[in-house]
């Protein structure tokens, strides 16, 4: 399904593929959660997130047969210094993806402060945004210093999602958000990979608890358009935020 | 073995106390009763004993009139080595500091005569989370004779390295509200605790109970299967005179303000003309309520003085003050809605009013018999119904309670979260053969079927088994051990492997044993006001629009920040999100059955024929004629449908069309069991017509709702369900819900797998940032985790009644019931009114997931044609 020309959908995937980069790109990761539940919030849950996401990324690259892939921000989850985890994780995530992918690029997102240890370690390439051929990839935690030559901007960072209600009927679904800014950019925003991320309900969230700074500035996320991506269905289209928070209100 | 006691004597006993406890008896009181007088005599023969009988007869004195005996003569006889001789357990923290004091007054008297000091060797100490860590020490200098302490509080002193080793000297453990803890975890947490402790010392077991049934199973809960237990059963020793009252003369046709007005004015006649009275009501909203209403509607006898509320967080200085005030004669009335919590000696009350049903035959008998003065006086209990259906129910269950036919409790049995913690405070204490761990726990009556597997899972678990190598430091519990090597997990084969500790285990046990679930409330605001609590998983799915129920009222969800929800009245719309989190008790089943029978037995005959066939029921006239009025209606309702009569084993099944379809059954088998069924066939439902269900359950039947254009075949319907398939369907039904998720998170935190507290900080982080979902959605993705076993465990055994739902299929089955199903109708029965009028208390979403969104997909389409924006799509 096409999102913008050039930029499609991959099935039910919470993932985007760019065709005139040959590039797949993913978000919020959130490796090593695990550990770090365990850790700080002394809830010792299994490890499972890995093995799922590996799962995933084979299918991706089945589906497009991209040569390179792009994560936007959040591969890790730990503010503070790496665990032992997240180390063997990102090791392990790395020497899965090189066997996939001619090119990993890794883009730097708030839960990744200490992601360069690790990283120069590993021999990943870690950059705090990417441009290329005037696409700009970026977390979306921080505003950019400026838009020279930029026609599309891709972020992480919020983690969409939608809730569909109507009589007894409700769902949540993963979303990826797509429109213009208002300085006529295309604008797109990428679900959470991470298969335990519940999303952030965005036709619920009132806008001014959105976290990205995108939203409080250049985008306004009522005009954002979604597309809904789920294994069951595969991905559909959804109209604008603003009409999906109506929905729900009449549906009450 | 089980027997039960023989009557003894007076003078028998007498000879068997030492004469400075009898001299000080004959002192005091005129004679022991019955109950007194055959608990010394067993526990003088060193048998296990349980007694049972109402609050307040001297139940705990006659358990330690015998051991303070024994105590003395040992002293006498120069016996006095160090160590704890009696253990003295109870649920209720709050009462333990009166039972020393209830002590250490005889043991005073005692002591004043010749040559008694050394009678001062006797002494009662103290062990609860409240101790402070200078009393614990003092402690294990000087262990006290007589120690009373909280189950939780005794796990740890069994644990603790230098102080286990003065219990190695223990004779005797009593155990009071027993009852009350068989029905919980926190009962077999302590029956698995006495397993332990029997390692350390042989003793004696006695066990407390109130009015309680199946006696022989609170025995055995008591002593484990294999021991020999004496049953000293005084639980209808006292009179007992109870009448249900209707408040008004008309209840079927009176509105609620004039029945809830009436109920007032009712109390206050029966509050003017007695000393004391204890009022039950059945919800703490309702408490507060209740005491405000009377204070307002009455105040030249209900003032601040004069009339209290009482529940669990009642501070310990309120308490005493109560107990002061009704000693002087000065309290009117105690409202409250919990029985346990009251150690209020009965001494003082005259008589119990019950408003509302109390949902089980013993606990009626439990309340009512905290009234009268002693074992010899009447105790007097009147109901005060608010309904039809309280009314039935009720009159019922008086009548029941007056022939001695009590219904029963469930005890908890394989709690698996449970087991984790006492394995881990097991490996605290030693390294353990696993056969060996296994055949200890196996002594304990809550895990005598304890299958082998389930153990070793269990084990697996706690040693981080489901982790990967590297991170087992951060997960395990327990260490395991074969042959010597350590070992990352057992394979069932494994029958002579060990475990044993884990360095930060020690303290991890410390601050988060217990079996009581930590609950995270969040507080619910209209406007400024702050009205309930909620608990965070149902916070966690509203959406704006949503409505529910709390404390009585329909609430419509505007918003949530953080830690409050902001709502608005909505009273004249219906709940569209469940009300799981109820305050309210179930009926139980026993009781349940017995009122079906009563009902089924007063329709298709005239209203003076039921008159007359429950002439000799407890009831007053008003209650009887409504009662007789009530099932009239029901009579001419069945006619209609040319149905002349209905046999006990009928239940009937309507289709009422209104602004839904509704399929209603009449089971009436009490809540937990029709919890059971309407998730069973509501998910059946959904599965045949592809679309989500309403469901609203209640003790009398459950509802199932659907869109009116849907074609149901109800017929096929009632045999989709069966008693083979049920616990499959149930599985599926439950694994998506709030409930699972709740029953999750709280048997994850009794396994030690989100722990509350970690070296002394209570944990905060987190919260934000997990929630149940989260939780869950990881721990399905494993195969046989033993938590998930128990949640499953936990709520189709303890929470719903899934025996009781197979029983009754099995009897659908067999022909011996059979479902009468109505043609499609527009109009309800009488029977069914009071469960549609609480709308739909809960969904069940439609089980294929893509067609659920597709058919979301469809409606939002229609919505957006509505509004001529077809262009968005």
């Amino acid at each position: 399904m096409q999102i913008f020309k050039g930029i499609k959908t991959i099935d039910g995937k919470r993932a985007v593929y760019f065709e005139e980069l040959d590039l797949v790109a993913i978000s919020d990761l959130q490796l090593g959660e695990e550990t770090y539940l365990a850790e700080e919030a002394k809830l010792f849950i299994p490890q499972v997130q890995l093995k799922i996401m590996l799962e995933e990324i084979n299918e991706i690259k089945d589906q497009t047969k991209a040569n390179r892939i792009l994560i936007n921000g959040d591969l890790k989850h730990e503010f503070k210094e790496a665990t032992f985890q997240e180390w063997s994780e990102v090791k392990k995530l790395h020497e899965e993806l090189k066997k996939l992918f001619s090119e990993i690029i890794v883009v730097r997102g708030n839960h990744d402060n200490y992601l360069l240890t690790i990283s120069n370690k590993i021999g990943l390439n870690v950059v705090e945004e990417h441009i290329e051929k005037g696409y700009l990839f970026l977390h979306g935690h921080k505003l950019p210093n400026d838009y020279k030559g930029v026609h599309t901007i891709v972020i992480g960072h919020e983690q969409p999602a939608v809730i569909l209600k109507s009589g007894y009927d409700r769902v949540k679904l993963h979303v990826i958000l797509y429109g213009k800014d208002k300085l006529g950019h295309r604008f797109i925003c990428l679900p959470a990979f991470s298969p335990i991320a519940s999303g952030v309900e965005v036709n619920v969230t009132p806008k001014e608890e959105l976290l990205s700074p995108f939203f409080h500035t250049i985008v306004d996320i009522d005009e954002l358009k979604a597309i809904a991506v789920d294994p069951s269905t595969g991905a559909f289209k959804l109209p604008k935020v603003k009409l999906l928070r109506s929905f729900l209100l009449e549906n009450a | 073995m089980i027997k039960y006691a023989e009557r003894h004597s007076q003078e028998e006993v007498e000879k068997l106390l030492d004469p400075i406890v009898l001299e000080w008896f004959k002192g005091r009181y005129k004679s022991f009763s019955t109950p007194q007088i055959d608990a010394i005599y067993y526990i003088h023969s060193k048998e296990n004993v349980l007694v049972s009988s109402p609050t307040g007869t001297g139940k705990t004195f006659a358990a330690f009139l015998d051991i303070i005996s024994q105590l003395i003569q040992l002293y006498r006889n120069g016996n006095n080595d160090k160590g704890v001789k009696v253990i003295y357990v109870s649920p209720l923290k709050a009462l333990i500091n009166d039972i020393k004091k209830n002590l250490l007054v005889p043991l005073e008297e005692m002591k004043s005569g010749p040559e008694r000091e050394w009678l001062s060797h006797i002494n009662v100490g103290i062990r609860t989370s409240d101790s402070t860590s200078s009393e614990k020490a003092k402690q294990l200098l000087k262990p006290p004779t007589i120690l009373c302490t909280t189950p939780e509080s005794l796990a740890i002193a069994v644990t603790a390295p230098k102080f286990r080793e003065n219990l190695r000297t223990v004779k005797w453990v009593i155990v009071d509200e027993i009852h009350a803890l068989a029905e919980s975890k926190r009962g077999s947490y302590l029956s698995l605790t006495l397993e332990l402790l029997q390692e350390l010392a042989d003793f004696q077991r006695i066990g407390l109970s109130a009015t309680t049934s199946p006696i022989e199973e609170i025995a055995m809960f008591l002593a484990g299967s294999k021991r020999d237990v004496t049953i000293i059963d005084a639980r209808f020793e006292k009179k007992t005179v109870i009448e249900v009252l209707s408040p008004v003369k008309d209840i079927v046709r009176t509105s609620e303000t004039k029945v809830t007005e009436a109920t007032y004015s009712l109390l206050y006649r029966f509050l003017k003309n007695s000393k004391t009275a204890l009022i039950f009501t059945n919800t703490r909203s309702g408490t507060e309520r209740v005491v405000a209403n009377l204070k307002k509607k009455f105040p030249d006898i209900f003032t601040d003085e004069t009339i209290g509320a009482h529940h669990s967080s009642v501070s310990r200085d309120i308490r005493l003050d109560f107990e002061d005030r009704l000693k002087k004669g000065q309290l009117k009335a105690i409202v409250s809605s919990t029985s346990l919590e009251l150690g209020i000696d009965i001494g003082y009350i005259d008589l119990v009013i019950q408003l509302g049903s109390p949902k089980s035959i013993i606990r009626l008998l439990q309340r009512v018999g905290r009234s009268g003065h002693n074992i010899n006086s009447i105790s007097r209990g009147i109901i005060i119904a608010n309904d039809n259906d309280d009314i039935v129910e009720t009159t019922v269950m008086a009548y029941y309670a007056l022939r001695r036919e009590l219904d029963k409790i469930n005890i908890v049995k394989n709690a698996l979260d449970v087991l984790s913690q006492i394995i881990v405070s097991m490996s605290l204490i030693k390294r353990w053969n696993v056969s060996e761990a296994y055949s200890v726990i196996k002594r304990s009556y809550s895990y005598e079927n304890l299958e082998w597997k389930d153990f070793i899972d269990v084990i697996n678990y706690l040693a981080g088994a489901y982790h990967s190598l590297e991170e087992r430091g951060v997960y395990s519990k327990i260490s395991l051990y074969k042959d010597g090597e350590r070992v990352d997990r057992l394979n069932y084969e494994d029958r002579n492997a060990e475990f044993g500790k884990k360095k930060s285990a020690r303290m991890i046990f410390y601050l988060n044993q217990g079996t009581i679930p930590d609950e995270t409330k969040v507080v619910v605001y209209e406007g400024k006001r702050p009205i309930g609590t909620l608990e965070e998983e149902f916070v966690e799915r509203l959406v704006p629009g949503d409505r529910f129920v709390l404390a009585g009222k329909i609430y419509e969800f505007l918003n949530s920040k953080r830690m409050n929800v902001y709502v608005k009245k909505a009273d004249d719309s219906k709940p569209t999100v469940p009300a799981w989190f109820s305050e309210e008790l179930p009926l139980s089943y026993d009781l349940a059955n017995k009122i079906q029978a009563f009902r089924s037995s007063l329709l298709g005959i005239s209203k003076r024929e039921v008159l007359e066939k429950i002439s000799d029921y407890p009831a007053d006239e008003n209650a009887k004629k409504a009662i007789a009025e009530y099932l009239s209606l029901m009579t001419k309702f069945l006619k209609s449908k040319g149905i002349e009569k209905l046999s006990s084993g009928d239940y009937l099944v309507e289709q009422y069309e209104s602004d839904k379809f509704n399929i209603i059954f009449h089971t009436l088998l009490g809540r937990k069991a029709n919890d059971a069924l309407s998730r069973a066939f509501g998910y059946k439902l959904s599965e045949m017509i592809g679309s989500s269900v309403g469901v609203m359950v209640s003790d009398n039947g459950f509802v199932l709702s659907v869109d009116n254009e849907v074609k149901v075949n109800v017929k096929k319907l009632l045999k989709s369900v069966s008693s083979e398939n049920l616990d499959e369907i149930l599985h599926k039904a439950i694994s998506n819900t709030e409930l699972f998720r709740r029953k999750f998170r709280q048997v994850a935190a009794r396994s030690f797998m989100i722990l509350r507290n970690y070296k002394g900080h209570p944990i905060s982080v987190g919260k934000q940032q997990f929630n149940s979902d989260l939780l869950v959605k990881v721990v399905q993705k494993v195969e046989n985790f033993p938590l998930l076993k128990e949640t499953y465990r936990e709520i189709l055994q303890d929470y719903m009644d899934i025996s009781a739902a197979k029983e009754f299929l099995r009897k659908v089955e067999s022909g011996e019931y059979r479902f009468i199903v109505l043609e499609r109708s527009n109009v309800p029965s009488p029977f069914s009114f009071k469960m549609l009028a609480w709308g739909s208390s809960d969904v069940i979403l439609m089980e294929d997931r893509r067609k659920l969104i597709l058919k979301l997909h469809q409606k939002l389409i229609q919505f957006l044609r509505n509004k001529n924006r077809d262009a968005d799509i």
